[in-house]
């Protein structure tokens, strides 16, 4: 082991991190602005992965391989409707095992404490069938065959009542929804959006009894579920031919890709949150810049005598790119933690799902590096300005 | 039989500063040969030209008419690749120290290193011998700002030595130091210079050092003017009296 290592080459000094160890403060007042880049960062892509994830809840939590809809039809809150005849005219063909109805609507829901009106979304299945896959809807939905029964979400805002916790007390809920008086009879799990604050689920014939402006028969979803083992693309495809241009059929995936795009392309919140991490990318890369362009400055003559040494331009920028490289490096850890933190109370805040995954945490990592690179190209323009002449 | 080259050959050598109307020369038609192992002192009034001298043959400046040849390599119209292979073979002694500040006495030292081929082992001989030769052994690890002002300059002399260079190029070496410092540290350049045998080109004002020289060139308004030794030597004190 001795041995070996002398006969190795000299190491090279690390001058970067020797360079950056000297100023501390400066070290230190870096590695928090990149944390805060970082901190940001996470942040809007966190709020946008979580409008993401939680419009998309519904649509996955349907049981079924395809979905109809109306060819008007755009997103849970841009809905359109289509008559029932063209979902019980696909039960027939090939590779179809069941289909079911599901009714939509805005509904105006009492506040049972302070009588306070708030718009629910409410959602009107078939109580037979095994529709939504969501915890607390299985075991509860046979009870929405009663008259005036509803189902309440858990992860609703509290501007709608204390109504799980009533309920989990064992207190009878009672209230108004669309002034007619219903019980909740049991408790589901879907998270708020940016654009439904609340769900409620009751069965079709409770729904239109709530939503008596609702005409039996014009549904907004259509569930269709397949045979095991039949092949969800080449049945789509014998589905599309056979229907008019009324209606289309997408399935279960495409549904929900055509939520996110909604969201994305036709609200202002995907464009909100990708500003977001332009703004605090150019945030980070403005202090990186600072702080390299300041440290540069400061070496100048320290620059200028290694140039005269003999070292080239480019040994004087792999230096600076260095130095931005390992700042990427120890601002990026606490941004991430820090991030973490605020996920965890943004969640208990606004009960959006804040969930951080592997992509992301690579996807800040490279923007945290790309920025820093980037600010280091900037900074070592003084560089060029070095003449070893003026060390004499 | 082999050639022998001079260390430093310049022959008319003009050098401009600035361009179009303001341009004005700085260096006129200097023609000097320095041999190898020479010891040589060039001194004259400040603005004559001795730095901007100093800087071409050091290939940290590009020469613009005439001819200059460092060990034989004309730097005349050579790259910018040319020039810094040529400022490799160069020991540069400034008269700030030009320490790295964030680098400890060892560090700075083994910076010289980082353009050579050598073993762990090798550079941590080298880097040992030639600290103890300027006689900081026991402050290898001190970073600049914990070292007084002579001992800065014998880091600077030893980072200097440790490259084991052909040609010392030294501006100014000892202005910073006390007598006795300034004393020491020409000696010791001139003992280290010695063992190595290489060529030394030294700049200075400073007349009590004088006496290491093999020959002293002196320049006046761009000009080298010849001169007798002694006369030289009297003209200098009265210019500068101690």
């Amino acid at each position: 082991m001795e041995n070996s290592s002398k006969n190795q080459s000299k190491k090279p000094l690390f001058l970067a991190w020797l360079q950056l160890r000297q100023e501390w403060a400066r070290l230190l007042v870096a590695i928090a602005g990149i944390s805060f880049a970082g901190v940001l960062m996470f942040l809007q892509l966190g709020f946008r992965g979580a409008l993401f994830n939680s419009v998309v809840e519904f649509h996955k939590s349907l049981n079924g391989e395809l979905v109809m809809l109306s060819s008007r039809y755009r997103s849970l809150i841009s809905l359109d409707r289509f008559t029932e005849r063209r979902l019980y005219q696909v039960v027939g063909s090939t590779g179809v095992a069941s289909v079911s109805p599901i009714y939509l609507n805005f509904l105006q829901w009492r506040n049972p404490t302070n009588k306070q009106i708030w718009d629910i979304y409410a959602i009107g299945i078939n109580p037979e069938d095994e529709v939504l896959q969501l915890s607390g809807v299985e075991q509860n939905r046979q009870k929405l065959r009663e008259p005036n029964t509803v189902l309440f979400n858990q992860g609703s805002r509290s501007e709608f009542g204390s109504i799980a916790k009533l309920f989990n007390q064992g207190t009878p809920v009672t209230t108004e929804v669309a002034e007619r008086e219903i019980n909740v009879r049991g408790l589901f799990q879907l998270s708020p959006t940016f654009g439904i604050n609340a769900y409620l689920i009751t069965s079709d014939l409770n729904f239109l009894r709530m939503a008596p402006f609702r005409q039996p028969g014009l549904l907004d979803i259509g569930v269709i579920k397949l045979q095991p083992g039949a092949d969800v693309h080449s049945t789509l495809l014998a589905i599309r031919s056979r229907l008019p241009q009324d209606v289309k059929v997408l399935t279960k995936e495409e549904y929900a890709q055509a939520e996110i795009a909604f969201w994305n392309a036709s609200t202002p919140v995907g464009y909100t949150f990708d500003l977001g991490v332009v703004i605090a990318f150019i945030v980070g890369a403005v202090i990186v810049y600072q702080i390299l362009y300041s440290d540069v400055t400061d070496h100048l003559p320290e620059y200028a005598t290694l140039k005269a040494m003999g070292f080239t331009d480019r040994y004087l920028l792999m230096v600076v790119y260095q130095e931005s490289l390992i700042l990427a490096t120890l601002g990026f850890m606490p941004g991430l933690l820090i991030a973490l933190g605020f996920y965890q109370i943004t969640h208990l805040v606004t009960l959006l799902p804040m969930t951080m995954d592997l992509g992301r945490i690579l996807f800040v990592f490279i923007l945290t590096l790309l920025m820093c690179l980037l600010s280091a190209t900037i900074a070592i323009r003084k560089l060029q300005t070095v003449d070893p002449a003026d060390i004499y | 039989m082999i050639l022998e080259y001079p260390a430093l050959s310049v022959v008319n050598l003009n050098h401009y500063y600035g361009n179009g109307t303001l341009r004005k020369q700085v260096l006129f038609d200097i023609n000097v040969e320095i041999e190898r192992g020479e010891i040589v002192i060039l001194t004259g009034p400040s603005g004559s030209g001795k730095t901007t001298l100093l800087t071409l043959l050091g290939g940290l400046r590009s020469a613009q008419e005439g001819s200059l040849k460092v060990l034989d390599h004309e730097l005349l119209q050579a790259s910018q690749d040319q020039l810094i292979i040529t400022r490799r073979k160069i020991g540069y002694i400034f008269q700030a120290h030009n320490l790295l500040s964030f680098l400890t006495a060892y560090q700075n030292v083994e910076l010289t290193l980082e353009l050579q081929e050598l073993t762990t082992t090798a550079a941590d001989l080298r880097i040992k011998q030639v600290l103890t030769a300027v006689g900081l052994e026991n402050h290898l690890h001190y970073y600049p700002h914990q070292l007084s002002g002579g001992q800065k300059q014998r880091i600077a002399i030893a980072r200097t030595l440790v490259g084991q260079p052909q040609i010392i190029l030294a501006d100014e070496p000892t202005a910073a130091l006390d007598k006795q410092s300034g004393r020491d540290i020409v000696a010791l350049i001139q003992q280290l210079a010695k063992e190595q045998q290489c060529t030394i080109l030294l700049v200075t004002h400073d007349h009590r050092i004088l006496d290491i020289a093999d020959r002293i060139i002196y320049m006046e308004d761009g000009h080298l003017v010849d001169q007798p030794l002694e006369e030289q030597k009297t003209n200098f004190y009265s210019a500068y009296p101690a």
